[in-house]
């Protein structure tokens, strides 16, 4: 049954003739997934908006949207809070009540039903996502995915038709991320509820949606089947760095053959088997650590919050070079931020010894030499204008803010609020030693490769970088030595390629996919620069 | 009484402080305060002496400042810089220091028993907006301290060579905390109004039952309350203290209302104790099987 049919939608905001989008039409039928993909400010998020009547931006629209057969400005707006729901990025500013039970009763209230059918309605939808146990806490104790979940149920509580997502996973980890995106999955499959999502993680979304609008950079939009589409995603420079390895790899010698693109980790194996000769098996390598000497320190660090818990850190022993990038990953509550904030002199650890620089922290004040970015880079802004956060240096070599001199940091986009952040440290202070907490968080794989180019900047003009991460990809691109951090101890450090060619699960897209053709290759400019040298199979 | 329905958790503790309030008679004041007491012991507050002992040193406090202060009365103990110590003034103080405690305790009490969710419970029948306000308020309070504590995080390691002053930190550390909350704000409202909000239909929603030991609550109180009343109307109960104390002879208007307000904070503490009882009783019942 279709749902939602958009015809010839155009939008541009009050005051502005500049449109965001034009012309963009688009269908959607029951238990569809449909991802609409943009660089930033494609207008994904607007488009979104202009689909929940509720939220309707300002500004002047032409078009029309067609909900279940009927222009969407005649459906009342009780039935589209009930049916149509949005679910936005950052899962604590959704949650409005104090506790979960109430949470998910308040869409219920809202819309005038009875107690007995919230109720009702609280006990399926709690026990659908696994939330029972949670119902009495206060939703300020849950963990992100946590609360990104308690978001998606309390609007699936009213028994929508339609979800409209607003890049859901974007502060979530890899691990709650996926998990979201298979709860997806699961609703479009089992309750027939139609999903369009706004969304950059397309290696775990590519392979369960049905269609794809892409929103291009010049107000154009395409839209069509997976197959159809992923070819112009390829193709796009917003969008390509964000596509899995394979993917890219095929991007790079499409003009060569007519296969189809592949898609799955699968496809992309069977390309590059059928394709692409594995005579050269590794890149050679040249840069070396080992002369280089050692900035920080950690012996056999412990650390506990309470008296009657496990310990966190649990004996971290841990040498990092001066001048280099250390990459520290490792699943959500390992104690990662923990031992940032150890180094960083926050937190006292209760045995162990950190050296910085050949001196000991306890003794002395070393902690001038450290420079600490936090996970939440809004926590780093006190003034009101990008020049007073940056005391007017806006030229540097790792961003020209000129152009937003004077706008609100907030007003930039993550991976710009990011950049500010790191600029500012590097501006306030001349430490040596740079802890960054997940710098990419919530980044699409363009602003990744940005990101991924400041650290190295920072690494070449000798600072010692130590970054705590879940985005393996970022890792795989500038790490010099990577360590997993697994029930309290630092184990297997090693150099990504080494790191992410022996692990299973904790790998990147261009290991999985690169396994037993080549060794060593854990990124993707690797991958098709080794795919490079190779060459074409049946081409002489 | 943490069993207790928010209604009938209400009824009972305005016709308890209620009545304590209005009527002015030693006798009354004891029930009242050896309620409290015992109320207060039977929740699971932490280090309760410690709390008790507090109770009882103010208790002690307020009782000896009256005399000391107020010289009225005929029947001095002793004279203090010249002045009167009457017997009068301390029986006066340790009866309304006695009501002063027994409101403090049942206050202390209530805390404990009328959660955040009772409370909001109360609030919303009549007001949903204001219980949805009040919840929000709730969820936010923890998170600003979040964010707060990150802030100041972000200051102690990166400006620690700053020569900010401490109160100068605190309040930029404030002024971001409240450009955070306000554009935060802004999202927060979005999912609200995706959510229905404006629409109004208001009201919030019921969690709680309301069972018979509620029903016997509800009907204890206002019969403790309606009779305090009428006692107080029709008969004279309250203790004359100046210039000498005239107690008015024990009647059955005092007799019946402080029995009656034995009766609604008794019947719950027993209520719950037995239930309890019940409770631990089946459950070792099936461990021993």
């Amino acid at each position: 049954m279709n749902i939602l049919n958009v015809e010839n939608l155009s939008f541009s905001y009050a005051g502005c003739d500049k449109r965001i989008f034009n012309q963009v039409s688009f269908a959607a039928d029951e238990g569809e997934i449909l991802l609409i993909c943009g660089g930033t400010a494609s207008g994904k998020t607007t488009l979104l908006k202009c689909l929940k009547p509720e939220l309707s931006p300002y500004g002047k629209i032409s078009g029309k949207i067609m909900f279940m057969g009927n222009n969407i400005e005649n459906v009342s707006s009780n039935l589209t809070t009930a049916v149509i729901g949005y679910v936005m990025q950052r899962p604590e500013n959704q949650t409005v009540t104090h506790k979960v039970k109430n949470e998910l009763a308040f869409c219920g209230e809202n819309i005038g039903l009875s107690d007995a059918e919230i109720k009702r309605q609280i006990a399926e939808t709690a026990a659908y996502f696994g939330l029972e146990a949670l119902l009495e806490q206060e939703t300020s104790t849950l963990s992100g995915g946590q609360r990104q979940l308690l978001n998606l149920a309390a609007v699936l509580t009213v028994k929508p038709k339609l979800i409209l997502l607003d890049e859901p996973t974007s502060q979530l980890d890899p691990v709650a991320a996926g998990n979201f995106i298979g709860t997806l999955q699961r609703i479009t499959n089992e309750l027939g509820i139609t999903v369009i999502i706004a969304e950059h993680r397309f290696e775990q979304l590519l392979p369960i949606v049905d269609r794809i609008l892409m929103l291009k950079s010049d107000m154009q939009a395409v839209y069509g089947s997976v197959k159809e589409i992923a070819d112009k995603m390829i193709s796009s420079s917003e969008i390509s760095q964000s596509l899995p390895s394979w993917m890219r790899l095929y991007g790079q010698f499409r003009c060569k053959f007519n296969s189809s693109v592949p898609i799955t980790l699968s496809d992309g194996r069977n390309f590059i088997e059928n394709n692409i000769k594995n005579d050269i098996k590794e890149l050679k390598r040249t840069d070396c650590l080992m002369n280089k000497e050692i900035a920080v320190k950690l012996k056999d660090i412990c650390f506990a919050y309470e008296k009657n818990k496990n310990d966190v850190l649990n004996g971290v022993t841990l040498n990092i070079r001066s001048q280099s990038i250390f990459m520290i990953m490792g699943s959500n509550g390992s104690g990662k931020s923990t031992l940032l904030s150890v180094i960083s002199g926050i937190l006292k650890p209760y045995r162990g010894k950190i050296t910085i620089d050949g001196k000991c922290i306890d003794k002395c004040k070393a902690f001038g030499s450290i420079s600490l970015l936090p996970q939440d880079v809004q926590t780093s802004f006190f003034c009101d204008t990008v020049k007073e956060e940056l005391n007017g240096n806006l030229k540097s070599d790792i961003y020209d803010f000129s152009l937003y001199a004077d706008t609100h940091p907030y007003d930039l986009s993550g991976g710009q609020q990011q950049l500010l952040a790191i600029e500012k440290l590097v501006n306030s202070n001349k430490s040596g030693i740079f802890l960054l907490d997940e710098p990419t968080k919530g980044l699409d794989g363009k602003m990744r490769q940005i990101i991924a180019e400041v650290v190295q900047k920072l690494k070449h003009s000798g600072k010692t970088v130590i970054a705590v991460t879940h985005d393996m990809e970022f890792a795989a691109m500038c790490a010099d030595e990577c360590g997993l951090l697994f029930n309290g101890e630092i184990i297997s450090v090693d150099t990504p390629q080494n790191f992410f060619s022996s692990n299973l699960y904790y790998t990147t897209s261009a290991a999985k996919v690169s396994c037993n053709f080549y060794n060593g290759i854990c990124n993707t400019d690797d991958l098709i620069k080794i795919c490079h040298i190779n060459g074409l199979k049946g081409v002489q | 009484m943490k069993r207790l329905h928010p209604i009938s958790l209400f009824a009972l503790y305005v016709s308890v402080l209620a009545s304590t309030m209005l009527v002015k008679n030693p006798v009354y004041s004891a029930v009242s305060l050896a309620g409290s007491v015992l109320i207060f012991m039977c929740t699971e507050i932490h280090s309760k002496f410690k709390e008790l002992s507090f109770y009882a040193l103010l208790f002690l406090i307020l009782s000896v400042v009256n005399p000391i202060f107020n010289h009225r009365g005929n029947t001095p103990m002793f004279f203090l810089n010249d002045k009167p110590v009457t017997f009068e003034a301390l029986f006066y103080g340790i009866n309304s220091s006695a009501v002063l405690l027994s409101v403090l305790l049942w206050c202390r009490t209530l805390s404990v028993y009328l959660t955040n969710d009772k409370l909001l419970y109360i609030i919303g029948r009549r007001f949903p907006k204001i219980a949805v306000l009040l919840s929000m308020v709730l969820r936010f309070i923890p998170d600003m301290m979040n964010q707060g504590k990150k802030y100041l995080e972000y200051k102690n390691v990166n400006e620690k060579n700053a020569d900010e002053l401490g109160v100068k930190k605190y309040a930029s550390v404030f002024s971001a905390l409240v450009t955070w909350s306000l554009e935060n704000g802004i999202e927060t409202a979005d999912s609200m109004k995706a959510r229905g909000f404006e629409l109004g239909a208001g009201k919030s929603a019921d969690f709680f039952s309301f069972r018979t030991e509620d029903a016997v609550t509800v009907l204890l109180s206002t019969v403790s309350f309606v009779m305090t009343c009428t006692v107080l109307y029709f008969s004279n109960v309250n203790v004359d203290f100046y210039p000498n104390i005239i107690i008015p002879k024990i009647g059955y208007g005092i007799i019946s209302i402080s029995l009656i307000l034995i009766a609604v904070y008794l019947f719950p503490v027993f209520f719950n104790f037995f239930i309890d009882k019940k409770r631990n009783r089946i459950i070792t019942e099936r461990k021993k099987i």
